[in-house]
This record gives structure tokens, sequence and C-alpha cells, in this order.
């Protein structure tokens, strides 16, 4: 950990432990200093840790604000509406005090994507806010290198190459696997959904398809263009299924669905409705158009989509 | 002794009328807090504002289930709001459909 936790505004920085020793032994004093100065805390981490930290702790840990990562944060977007909301309550208190862990191993490949972009927005969303720290624990005994290589293009209190990293906004998806079934979107969304599961993907239940069903018809309500119709094509992966829409309108606009609150219109209403209802959502700007992927992970398979 | 199970007690073999849905990406249904309360309300009533306002009759079974934990999320949101919240907030027993 490296900079002036206590300096103006918004500090980002990755804290880094390869044993749970190592993280109990920086986060402890962190957050006993912050409590001792009366300031808030909330820690966002795995189940497992925050059971450490608690014991760790003692008494004095029912001043901290504890939240599991691994259920909230699966899907990244959904983590900095929790860090806005923390913000907006305590801004008041004085210095306010993350430590947060969006990164850990065991995420596919695609959410850690995702991860490291939520890392880079964080630096826009909290520019210029009140006093903030946040810590982010890397696990480095267990992420590969090149996941740990990025830290230092996310946080600009870390150590290194500190060049900004171009954002995801505009590299193209891959191609999907298999072959995507294409649905009419002035259909039966859902029913067409449902029905496409039942044969390719069983283990979904009929509520994990409705809610898919209503983020594709969010997306597409609120992102669709004036001009031209949206295109929805759905398909299985190893570990989930994948709903994809194209032909989208992307305001220029980083934070696009990651408002608190949310946003009453437009797209990034529909994108903020995807966000609280799929496992993973991934957004891409091409000279065609914006185009949306909405993840659902398949219950009890292995690596989900 | 976490909010929740004041409100179910272990063993009366009850449930909210939300208790049997299927839950959200992230949403939990022990040790919740007042916060946590607030975020699901606003969930809920986001998305139910949604498919109300398309009109969304295809949808009928998903606007029921989220109507119903936004039952079940004000429902929390007044006991917690009159009795201390535990500050925690654990995925156990977190259960998707």
């Amino acid at each position: 950990v490296t900079g002036d936790p206590r300096a103006d505004g918004f500090h980002h920085q990755a804290l880094l432990y390869a044993t749970a020793t190592e993280f109990v032994a920086s986060a402890v004093p962190v957050i006993e200093g912050a409590l001792a100065a009366d300031e808030p805390v909330l820690v966002v981490t795995d189940s497992v840790k925050l059971d450490l930290l608690r014991d760790h702790l003692g008494s004095v840990s029912s001043g901290v604000a504890w939240k599991d990562m691994r259920g909230i944060g699966g899907n990244p977007a959904r983590i900095i509406p929790i860090w806005r909301r923390f913000v907006a309550t305590h801004a008041s208190r004085g210095r306010l005090w993350g430590i947060g862990e969006p990164v850990w191993p065991g995420r596919t490949p695609e959410e850690l994507e995702e991860a490291q972009e939520h890392e880079r927005l964080l630096n826009v969303a909290f520019a210029g806010g009140p006093p903030f720290t946040l810590l982010c624990p890397y696990d480095t005994a267990n992420l590969a290198p090149a996941v740990l290589r990025d830290i230092v293009r996310s946080h600009p209190f870390a150590p290194g190459d500190t060049s900004p990293q171009q954002g995801l906004g505009d590299a193209p998806f891959p191609a999907p696997v298999g072959a995507p079934l294409g649905i009419d979107l002035d259909g039966d969304v859902s029913g067409s959904i449902r029905a496409f599961l039942a044969e390719h993907a069983p283990a979904v239940t009929d509520a994990r398809a409705a809610d898919l069903g209503v983020s594709v018809v969010a997306v597409a309500v609120h992102m669709g263009r004036p001009d031209a119709r949206a295109r929805f094509r759905l398909w299985v992966e190893p570990g989930g299924v994948v709903a994809e829409i194209t032909g989208l309108v992307v305001p220029d606009d980083v934070l696009v669905g990651r408002e608190w609150p949310p946003a009453r219109e437009g797209a990034a209403r529909g994108l903020w409705l995807a966000n609280q209802l799929c496992d993973l959502v991934r957004l891409r700007v091409t000279p065609a158009g914006g185009a949306v992927r909405l993840h659902l992970h398949i219950p009890g398979s292995g690596e989900p989509a | 002794v976490v909010v929740s199970e004041l409100l179910s007690p272990p063993g009366d073999g009850k449930e909210p009328s939300a208790g049997a849905d299927p839950l959200l990406p992230g949403e939990n249904r022990r040790g919740v807090t007042l916060d946590d309360a607030e975020h699901w309300i606003a969930v809920y009533e986001e998305l139910t504002g949604f498919l109300t306002a398309i009109n969304g009759g295809a949808h009928v079974g998903a606007l029921g289930r989220y109507r119903r934990r936004l039952d079940y999320w004000r429902g929390q949101w007044a006991a917690l709001s009159t009795c201390p919240a535990p500050a925690e907030d654990t995925a156990e027993e977190q259960r998707r459909g």
C-alpha cells in the first residue's frame, strides 16, 4: 500500500496479500484507525474474510458495515452503486473508508475483465468527491500474473506503470459459442427464452429465465434506436446462458447503468435494471452500434458464463 | 442475533409471504440491515415500476414475484426501523431460483 491514505479526495489503493494473516495484518489497523477517529468504514469482501476481520476486531466490529462481495459484486457493475450509497449516506462524517475486493481467484475471464474495468471506473465515479479512501485487496498468491499487472493501471497509488489503459468500451465481443438462436424482440421474448432454455439449459429455473426476459426487454426498450430495430440472439456456453442485444444507442458515459439512485430514463435505466437481474452484464460500442451481453449462470454447472 | 431471526423465529415453520420466492443475485435472507432493506426496496420498486410502465403482460409471473419481494422488504424495513440492526450482511442461505 503506497501513498497518503489521508490525502484529500478519492484515494484508491491496492492492498496486496498472499495469506489470510497478511490480509488481516493490513486491514485491521486501517479499520481500527478509522473507528478511533469516528470515521465510517464499509468492508466488502468474501464471507470468510469478513468473519476473520470481525474475529480480530472483537466488539468494535459492530461499528463497521459489512457486505458480502461474492453476492452483490458477482456482477461488478453492481458495486459502484454500493459505494455511492455509502458515500452519500456518510459524506458529512469526515473521511470515509472502504475495503473492497472485486477481483478474486476463480472469477471467469469475462468476470475478471469486467471487474478490472470496474476498478478503473471507480476513479471516474469518485473523482472530485468527499474524502474517501478505498483499499482493494488482491490475493497475490492465487491471482494470475496478468491480473496483478493490471492493478497499477487502475489504482493511481500503486507502484509501477500508471499510464492510462484503454477501457473495454470499444473492444469487440468474441464470437458466440455454438449456434445462437435469433429471437424477434417484437414477439414473446420471455416465452421464447423459456422454450430455448428448457431444451438447452434445463437447470435454469423459470424464474431466472423470466429475469433474463425482463432484462432483455429493459435493454431493448431503453436503448433501442428509433430508426432501426435491435437484434436479439441467445445461446448456451459452458456454465451459462448468454443473451446478446445489438444495434443499440449507448450514451457517452462510461458509468452508464452504475448510478445511484438509478436513472429514470434512457439507456442508463435499461442497463441498471439488467444489472440487478443478471449475473454479468457487458457493454460494448462498435461502429454498428451498441451491444450488450447478459449472462446467467447455470446452477450446478462448472464454470459460469 | 440477526433481525431476520427475530422476525421469523426458528422453528415456527412460517416464512413471510415472499419467503419461497427465488432471490436476485446478492439478495440475502439473513443478517440484513436497514441499508440492505432500503437497497432492495429501491431495486424492486424499479423493477415493478418498469414492468407496470410497459404494461408487460408477458411478464406477469415476474411482476408478481417482484411485488411480493417488494412487500417483503418493506416489512423488513419497518421491523428494522424499530429494533437495533446488526452490522452484518452475509450471503448465508442465499438461494437463487
